[in-house]
């Protein structure tokens, strides 16, 4: 039996995974869920934001600025894309989805190489969570521990402003029955670029408290994008709940597989995946009609 | 039905058209070593490969409708079970293609069983988990399948066919090899798109409930499509690998995957050749771009294929024919106004 | 109405086609009258992903050499010209590649790779194109050893001999119990390997520990393998993550206070100058780069050794360049150079010419002596391992390598014997035996 610091640690390690992918999965499922667009370059548009926040972070030399920066601009630039391309496709059959995303992320990789060149980038974490914690008297970074926290509370905030205010309402109304909504008189479109805008701006935050944890490259976004549709396949396309709990169970996979199942880990994840697909195809929280 | 129409319809007809298209892309392929460089053919090898895994993934996306993102997966299974075979010694090249056909084929039967039950994105999602499986798979089994580096150095034997021994070290001779191939290959597949199972299929695309009230079995009918896709891909896979001597995880690779998805809608998913036709002028674009372009020609063929997303959503073929039948329809129309005038109007009797 | 073509008209219309064409053949050879065919050298590197700083190194070095030979009139009096191919870490890619750029481009000459495993799925094939591949990076010793043919040269240390260098090194301190977090591929594998085949033979009584750590190359979160690995309680560690891995690794490693917990860190390649840079806080005047651990900065160090020559051309490659110069500049600057004394020697660009007078021969690079040993083609060189030490003079970097000692390229090299009898039996390496992926 493992000593109760280790599994601490593991327990640890899965959290800090999973708050990464929930970050991600959310964005991508909120598009999924409102607009009904597979959105591939969503994690192309997480690594614009991890140079972005390099960038500012180098220019101002506070992680919190880049923070305060990078989600705006990247909201933007989501609600841009919105605007401009996915607007025409969304009664389009998938397979343009795949086709138009799959433009998008040649153009925002290129973006970022005319903009950074192909050097790495790297940027730290904010003094205040440097350093060590001590767990069950192990030392445990105080940044990990930070950032699941943030998580925490994004993912309340986000859960909130669903469920509890008004324009999230208007949300979840759209994302259930967009003529319906249009009749009642909401402005959908509207309600599209502003979700195309939060999703993004998920991303980015994710792009920026992930940053101080990797070397930042032009192929940082391969691993997650399939991973964040595993995440979202879990949790149902559409559920934000189920963004948070497929992240979890993919991030403790992700986590202790490497202790149970060292060889196959990483086909564990996309097995898992197949199986919630082959068995419970909406997911845990899933919504729509998914047979024949 | 009047007579001449009856010389259109029926197996013997499609056959003739099967042979005479056959011929003259005989021809055609035939003529290529003639006009290009080496370098070039060897190029034009590996566009004939990835022609065959474009057509075979739109037997299943353009004729069955089913969009498949793991594609990749049965590519890499053929590839994989090629250079395996080879690397163990293994020297019959038709044996080899066979294995691999045969067994892309299998792993399509066991992994389409799963996937055909689904619709559209849940069947799309599901074989992009089988294909990243395999590719995890791929990357960690390291014994088997070499891990990141892959199975290198993978040799070519000669083809020993009918008593004869064929070298094919040489550019030209593996060049006649895949021409051959891919052609039998795709007379096989236009083959099942015109035959009655073909028109099943396209029934089953366009309205599957009501495929289903008729009595077809559509599970049944997809997963054979499914299988057949699955065949032609691995074939595909193990010429790729005989081609470049090495067989990598990066085959089983989503973005391997997307690749015939881009080709068949940018040449055209709904004519039989259309997917051909976008490999061409993909690959050429892409050849010529990161030659010309050499840093940023990713952004240049974003531009193109977000573009065509938007505005040629029949792909390459689909605006040729908006553009033929524009013109035809001026012509006709063009035609239709000239009334004919009183004085050529020749009667029964001669008189005018 | 047919329009009688008159005789006169006929022959006016030739005779201008004539001379159209013939003023053009004319031009054409003009511009090529007097001028000689330069010679081609291909770079095939990495330029993307996260490894690319160690191909942008490559070319800046290939691009320092190429304009000092031209300066000095080329070599046999032709001017080299260079073109630079990203292989994206991909051995299908490479294939195509350096297919194209010898049988389209003409290249007479390939320098590449940086990941061991595209070297070796381009091997064979230089066989098929014919020229000659000289790598001035990638490690794994199997390049030059079983799966190498006689177009294949390295101008770089292998991992062989940079392991024997850590060892001696690890040898010297009294810690026991041994494990590796490396990348899982051939190169981490063979740097692993050889790292306990050598400790095994100082000191006999090593504890080589079957917890180990094989994230994938280009694994983004090294937490858990952090986690299982300070469980094993390790004294020491040996870990071959390179290129944009290791710099990933420390930032998440150093937050677990990893360094403080293992007795002893070695890394081959991981602490190269691009993992310097990387690390490098500007704005605090400090390094990420953890204190005290142990590295051969992939066998060089821009300060060392200081003799004049070397010093000079760091010089010269910092005000070309405005950086310090990386390992693989320095050997990618010297496998030119090597070709330019093969071809000079042997008085052609023959491949099968250059071929023989390459083995065996002696090349006074920069830093270093290399030997090209003729049964392998692998350079024999000295390679140095070093400590980390802050360093606030050594701008931009903050850190430098410190105490360098030398490992002599003869001591440290394989047993050419070995070598030829695995090529014999197609045995696999023996040190293979130590990677235990659980």
């Amino acid at each position: 039996m493992m000593p109760a610091d280790s599994l601490a640690a593991y327990v640890l390690n899965g959290l800090v995974q999973a708050s990464c992918l929930f970050l991600v999965a959310s964005g991508l499922t909120l598009i999924f869920g409102v607009l009904g667009i597979l959105n591939f370059a969503h994690a192309a548009l997480f690594m614009l934001a991890a140079y972005l926040a390099a960038q500012v972070s180098a220019w101002s030399g506070s992680f919190w600025v880049a923070l305060l920066v990078a989600p705006p601009v990247l909201a933007l630039v989501g609600a841009g894309l919105e605007w401009g391309l996915l607007r025409r496709i969304y009664d389009a059959p998938v397979a343009y989805q795949l086709l138009l995303t799959f433009g998008v992320i040649l153009l925002v990789k290129d973006l970022i190489k005319l903009l950074w060149g192909t050097a790495w980038k790297t940027f730290s974490e904010p003094p205040m969570f440097c350093g060590t914690l001590m767990v069950l008297g192990r030392p445990y970074p105080l940044y990990n521990v930070a950032y699941i926290g943030c998580v925490l509370l994004i993912g309340l905030a986000l859960w909130a402003f669903l469920h509890w205010t008004q324009t999230g309402k208007v949300v979840r109304a759209a994302a259930a029955d967009r003529d319906m909504a249009n009749a009642v008189g909401i402005n959908v479109p509207l309600v599209y670029t502003g979700v195309c805008a939060l999703g993004t701006a998920l991303a980015a935050i994710m792009g920026v408290f992930h940053g101080p944890m990797m070397n930042i490259h032009l192929d940082v976004d391969q691993d997650y994008v399939v991973e964040a549709f595993a995440v979202v396949v879990i949790g149902g396309l559409g559920s934000v709940p189920g963004a948070m709990l497929g992240a979890l169970l993919v991030g403790m996979l992700d986590a202790f597989g490497i202790l149970i199942i060292p060889r196959f880990q990483m086909a564990f994840i996309y097995m898992v995946m197949a199986a919630v697909l082959v068995f419970r195809p909406q997911g845990l929280f899933g919504v729509r009609e998914t047979r024949v | 039905m009047s007579e001449p129409v009856y010389r259109y319809l029926g197996a013997r007809a499609a056959l003739r058209r099967a042979m005479v298209g056959g011929v003259i892309a005989a021809a055609g392929l035939a003529l290529v070593p003639a006009v290009v460089s080496p370098f070039q053919l060897l190029f034009a090898t590996e566009m004939l490969i990835q022609c065959l895994f474009a057509l075979a993934f739109n037997l299943l996306f353009g004729i069955t409708g089913l969009l498949s993102f793991g594609q990749a997966a049965y590519f890499g299974v053929g590839g994989y079970l090629a250079a395996l075979a080879l690397v163990h010694g293994w020297t019959g090249i038709l044996g080899v293609l066979l294995l691999s056909t045969v067994g892309a084929a299998l792993a399509g039967l066991v992994l389409g069983y799963c996937c055909v039950r689904l619709n559209e994105i849940y069947f799309a999602m599901l074989t992009l988990a089988f294909g990243q499986m395999l590719y995890a798979g791929a990357w960690q089994w390291a014994e088997v399948t070499g891990g990141s580096d892959g199975i290198l150095g993978v040799p070519r034997p000669p083809l020993r066919l009918l008593g004869l021994t064929l070298p094919l070290d040489t550019g030209l001779a593996f060049y006649v090899l895949v021409a051959t191939v891919v052609l039998l290959a795709t007379l096989f597949l236009w083959g099942v798109a015109t035959s009655p199972f073909g028109l099943m299929l396209r029934a089953i695309r366009e309205k599957p409930e009501r495929a289903e009230f008729v009595g077809i079995p559509v599970h049944r009918y997809r997963l054979a499509a499914f299988v057949l896709s699955a065949a032609c891909t691995g074939l595909a896979g193990a010429l790729v690998v005989l081609l470049g001597h090495t067989a990598t995880p990066e085959m089983l690779f989503w973005t391997k995957s997307a690749e015939p998805v881009m080709m068949s809608l940018l040449g055209g998913a709904k004519v039989f050749l259309g997917p051909a036709l976008g490999v061409l002028v993909y690959a050429w674009l892409k050849e010529w771009l990161s030659s010309r372009l050499v840093d940023y020609w990713m952004l240049v063929m974003g531009l193109i294929v977000v573009g065509c997303g938007l505005f040629f959503r029949g792909g390459l073929c689909g605006a040729l024919v908006v553009w033929w039948s524009a013109r035809l329809a001026q012509r006709m129309s063009y035609v239709s106004t000239r009334d004919p005038q009183p004085d050529q109007i020749v009667r029964a009797d001669g008189s005018s | 109405m047919a329009r009688k073509l008159s005789r006169r008209a006929l022959l006016w219309g030739l005779g201008a086609t004539g001379a159209v064409g013939l003023s053009g053949v004319l031009w054409r050879a003009r511009t090529t009258w007097g001028a000689t065919e330069p010679i081609k050298v291909g770079l095939l590197m990495s330029f993307s992903g996260v490894v690319a700083a160690w191909g942008r190194a490559g070319r800046q070095g290939l691009k320092m050499a190429v304009e000092e030979l031209n300066g000095q009139g080329g070599v046999l009096g032709r001017q080299l010209v260079m073109k630079a191919e990203d292989d994206t870490v991909n051995g299908e890619v490479a294939v195509r590649k350096a297919r194209r750029l010898v049988l389209d481009w003409g290249a007479d000459l390939l320098i590449g790779f940086n990941a061991s495993g595209v070297a070796l799925a381009v091997c064979p094939i230089m066989a098929e194109l014919k020229r000659i591949l000289i790598v001035p990076c990638a490690d794994s010793p199997s390049i030059t050893n079983e799966k190498g043919n006689k177009y294949v040269f390295r101008s770089h240390a292998n991992g062989y001999q940079t392991s024997a260098g850590g060892a001696a090194v690890a040898a010297t301190q009294p810690f026991k119990r041994w494990t590796v977090i490396g990348p899982d591929y051939s190169y981490g594998w063979d740097a692993w390997g050889t790292f306990v085949v050598h400790l095994l033979k100082h000191k006999p009584d090593a504890d080589i520990l079957s917890i180990q750590a094989w994230p994938k190359l280009s694994a983004g979160a090294y937490d858990s393998h952090i986690t299982k690995i300070l469980d094993a309680k390790p004294e020491g560690l040996y870990c071959p993550l390179w290129g944009g891995d290791f710099v990933t690794f420390v930032k998440q490693a150093r937050r677990h206070r990893f360094f403080e917990q293992v007795g002893i860190f070695l890394t081959p390649a991981g602490l190269a100058m691009d993992a310097f840079y990387a690390l490098a806080d500007w704005s605090q005047r400090t390094s990420e780069v953890p204190l005290g651990i142990y590295t051969a900065a992939h066998g060089y160090w821009p300060e060392h050794p200081q003799t004049a020559r070397h010093t000079q051309w760091v010089a010269q490659f910092m005000e070309r360049e405005g950086e310090l110069p990386h390992v693989t500049a320095h050997d990618t600057y010297a496998a030119l150079y090597f070709y330019k004394q093969a071809v000079e020697q042997a008085g052609t660009t023959d491949t099968d010419a250059v071929i023989e007078a390459l083995e065996g021969m002696v090349l006074e690079s920069p830093a270093y002596r290399k030997v090209m040993r003729k049964e392998d083609h692998q350079a024999i060189t000295d390679v140095p391992w070093g400590v980390t030490k802050e360093a606030k003079d050594l701008e931009p970097l903050f850190m430098r390598m410190a105490d360098i000692r030398d490992f002599k390229g003869e001591e440290i090299a394989e047993p050419i014997a070995e070598i030829l009898d695995r090529r014999k039996t197609g045995a696999e390496p023996p040190w293979r035996k130590y990677v235990i992926k659980g």
